[in-house]
């Protein structure tokens, strides 16, 4: 059973033209993060030397040594999954499988190899799916060849440059035609970090997201549905953290997290940011709670738990997105500035960082490149927000 | 089948009690059709959620009383119990057909549901089921109109839907809460057609609430007469149009236009339904009875037991001090 709005939402959306540019971005910026590797990666999609042919690219991509952060695998498993999937879902598709169905296992089945790969040590002996080898450098070794005068072909990505590989001699570099955006302080290659923070964006958002929205929702239909004493405490807990300036209480919390993740910072986004979701989920359940369909549904002897998330759930769902995709952009933006004022995570390629970076070298490429991106992916958020609000306000869609 | 004792039932607002039900008792018999009528605000919506506990929480209470389902008390029932028994047992239509069904979900999903709950298919063999409960009630290519959202039918084809979720289990007691009121008069006596086409299909019993002596007369064997929370009169639906001997009744009867008696004078009744909070002592008619005598200002009447010995269920009788007293007087004429 598929809960959907009606077809005009979905209609009213497309004819949206700046609801349709934002999409578009959207997609723009998904395909980006799915692609990061094939755009920058210091190890070749081919190498053909005398002794071979070998094809780094694909080992690498699950090599815990040079993709750390969970996020990156996952992505990279994506990408590297992505042609099995197409062929998966046109199999699912033609034997009559319902899409929903279809793409729920797909995500089941990515989920858990994802987490089959995390662990380094399963019960005391090494993971064979938590690939840690070691990594050559591979562009020192097609020129030590090439200097013996060997004959060496090697296909590399776009930019053959990782985004953690840290060069001393290369730092605070203007862009020109190695580095296309320029270098940082540490001499990392900025397009790199630009590509691969589109990773770290979109996680932060969807996954921040995702985490308060599903607090809000169990929390407002609670207390919408049960009413009395429960809401009564449900809707104090809502008025006390609103009191409380949500961006200083997040900037508290990070720092008070040592060896911070940017796990962390998802983590504590999603729990200090739930009440909006709450109190809108609340007040379409006490709304609906009186509603005939509601009766019918208890009438017939549905279960409380079911009538909350089968039968009420989906008609409260249109302001909870049109909420959600504003979210989206605001998480991005408050990790980024955590990022910006140090207190992100180090070890990903956050947008903050290199903008902070920027600003502390005064450089305008440094500063320029990040700011427009988060200007860029902030905006599209918000504009397929403003459209999804219209679409749903049925006074507007007329 | 169904056995109503004392209902009694309350709501309970932040300073004052409004007791809506005070006291009903009725029974209901398999493949039998009761109307249960009176005017808005006597207590008949109030008695029909009661029978499921459908009463909005936390204001509306049961106070006390007993709701006899085949002998299983449905007051004090376990909710997990009265979760089973709702919609297999006992099922209710409510009034509004444009409101009843949920919007997000398709139609079909809707009386699938009820049908996966309690007969235990799984989700394709319920949803089949739940095709063939649709185009029983009448509803044309009900494949295809099974995966329809609500707004894409009429309120006659919804009723129709949610008589189908109703009926799907094949409930031995139907509550119909005013299945007509919000439909057109052609598309009414399509669905009463309907209802009672099923009843004798299913042999269930029918508790049919109406505000609309016409719907009465149409389908009713038996009718409950309600005033202020009270059952004022009962009997087989003939005698009690014939012959009212309560004068509430004969009120409601006099303010219809009728066939059976042209150029009868419409009367409509004087005043109002006494504000429930403020019920007047004795006789809650009284006020606007012309027939109204002293006792009827201080006691309240009773219903008066079956007149005839053994023919409970079709026997007529009132909560009537007057018409006890001279059971001779004919209330329909007795203004014209």
């Amino acid at each position: 059973m598929t809960p959907t709005r009606d077809d005009g939402v979905l209609g009213a959306l497309r004819r949206d033209r700046v609801a349709r540019a934002g999409l578009g971005a959207i997609a723009a910026l998904v395909a980006v993060a799915l692609a990061a590797p094939l755009l920058a990666l210091d190890q070749p999609i081919v190498l053909a030397t005398p002794d071979g042919i070998s094809f780094p690219f694909f080992p690498a991509l699950v090599n815990r040594l040079l993709f750390e952060n969970a996020i990156d695998l996952l992505f990279n498993l994506a990408l590297l999954a992505a042609p099995l999937y197409a062929v998966a879902w046109r199999l699912a598709r033609r034997r009559g499988l319902r899409p929903a169905h279809v793409a729920l296992a797909l995500a089941a089945f990515h989920g858990a190899v994802f987490a089959a790969c995390l662990p380094a040590r399963v019960a005391g002996r090494p993971n064979p799916l938590h690939v840690e080898a070691p990594i050559p450098d591979a562009r020192a070794e097609i020129a030590v060849r090439e200097a013996r005068g060997e004959r060496v072909l090697a296909v590399f990505p776009l930019r053959p440059f990782s985004y953690r590989a840290t060069d001393p001699a290369r730092s605070v570099r203007p862009p020109d035609r190695t580095h296309w955006l320029g270098t940082d302080k540490e001499g990392r290659d900025v397009f790199a970090r630009m590509v691969y923070g589109t990773r770290i964006s979109l996680a932060v958002g969807v996954v921040a997201v995702s985490l308060y929205v599903a607090i809000g929702v169990v929390l407002g239909a609670l207390a919408g549905w049960f009413g009395g004493r429960v809401d009564l405490v449900i809707s104090r807990a809502i008025e006390v953290m609103i009191c409380l300036p949500t961006f200083f209480l997040i900037l508290a919390l990070v720092a008070l997290v040592q060896e911070r993740s940017i796990f962390h910072v998802m983590a504590i986004i999603g729990v200090t940011s739930w009440t909006g979701v709450a109190r809108l989920v609340r007040a379409e359940f006490l709304r609906q709670r009186d509603l005939d369909y509601v009766q019918a549904a208890v009438a017939l002897g549905v279960s409380t738990r079911r009538i909350l998330f089968v039968h009420m759930l989906p008609n409260a769902l249109g302001p909870v997105l049109v909420s959600a995709t504003f979210g989206v952009a605001s998480a991005i933006l408050v990790e980024s500035s955590l990022a910006f004022l140090g207190l992100g995570d180090v070890s990903v390629a956050s947008w903050g960082e290199t903008l902070n970076a920027g600003r502390l070298e005064g450089k305008a490429w440094l500063v320029l490149v990040p700011g427009f991106a988060i200007f860029f992916v902030v905006s599209a958020f918000n504009l397929v927000g403003e459209g999804l609000r219209d679409a749903l306000d049925p006074k507007l869609r007329s | 089948m169904l056995e109503v004792q004392d209902l009694r039932v309350a709501f309970h607002g932040r300073r004052e009690v409004v007791r809506a039900v005070d006291g009903v008792s009725f029974a209901l018999d398999a493949g039998e059709t009761v109307a249960l009528v009176g005017e808005s605000g006597c207590g008949k919506s109030a008695t029909a959620l009661a029978l499921l506990r459908l009463l909005p929480a936390p204001t509306g209470r049961i106070e006390s009383g007993r709701v006899a389902l085949d002998g299983e008390d449905l007051v004090t029932a376990a909710d997990a119990r009265l979760r089973a028994l709702r919609g297999s047992a006992i099922s209710m239509v409510f009034q509004e057909p444009m409101t009843s069904l949920n919007p997000v979900l398709p139609i079909g999903d809707q009386v699938a549901e009820a049908i996966a709950l309690h007969q235990g298919l799984d989700d394709d063999a319920a949803f089949a089921a739940a095709v063939a409960m649709l185009a029983r009630v009448g509803i044309p290519s009900p494949a295809a109109r099974a995966e329809a959202y609500p707004h894409q039918l009429s309120g006659g084809m919804r009723q129709r839907v949610m008589i189908a979720m109703a009926l799907a289990c094949r409930p031995r007691v139907l509550v119909a809460d005013e299945p007509t009121t919000a439909l057109d008069v052609t598309v009414q006596a399509q669905i009463l057609a309907l209802l009672a086409d099923l009843q004798r299909e299913l042999g269930m019993a029918v508790l049919l609430i109406t505000h609309d002596l016409g719907v009465v007369a149409q389908i009713a064997r038996r009718v409950l007469v309600m005033y202020a929370g009270r059952v004022v009169e009962e009997g087989g639906v003939e005698d009690v149009f014939a012959r009212p001997r309560h004068p509430y009744t004969a009120g409601l009867l006099r303010s219809v236009p009728r066939s059976d008696r042209p150029g009868a004078p419409l009367a409509p009744i004087e005043g109002a339904v006494p504000d429930p909070r403020e019920r007047p002592p004795g006789c809650a008619f009284h006020p606007r009875c012309a027939l109204a005598e002293p006792r009827c200002r201080l006691e309240v009447p009773a219903l008066a037991p079956p007149a005839v010995d053994g023919v409970a269920s079709g026997a007529q009788r009132a909560a009537c001090f007057v018409t006890e007293a001279r059971p001779e007087l004919d209330l329909l004429g007795a203004h014209s």
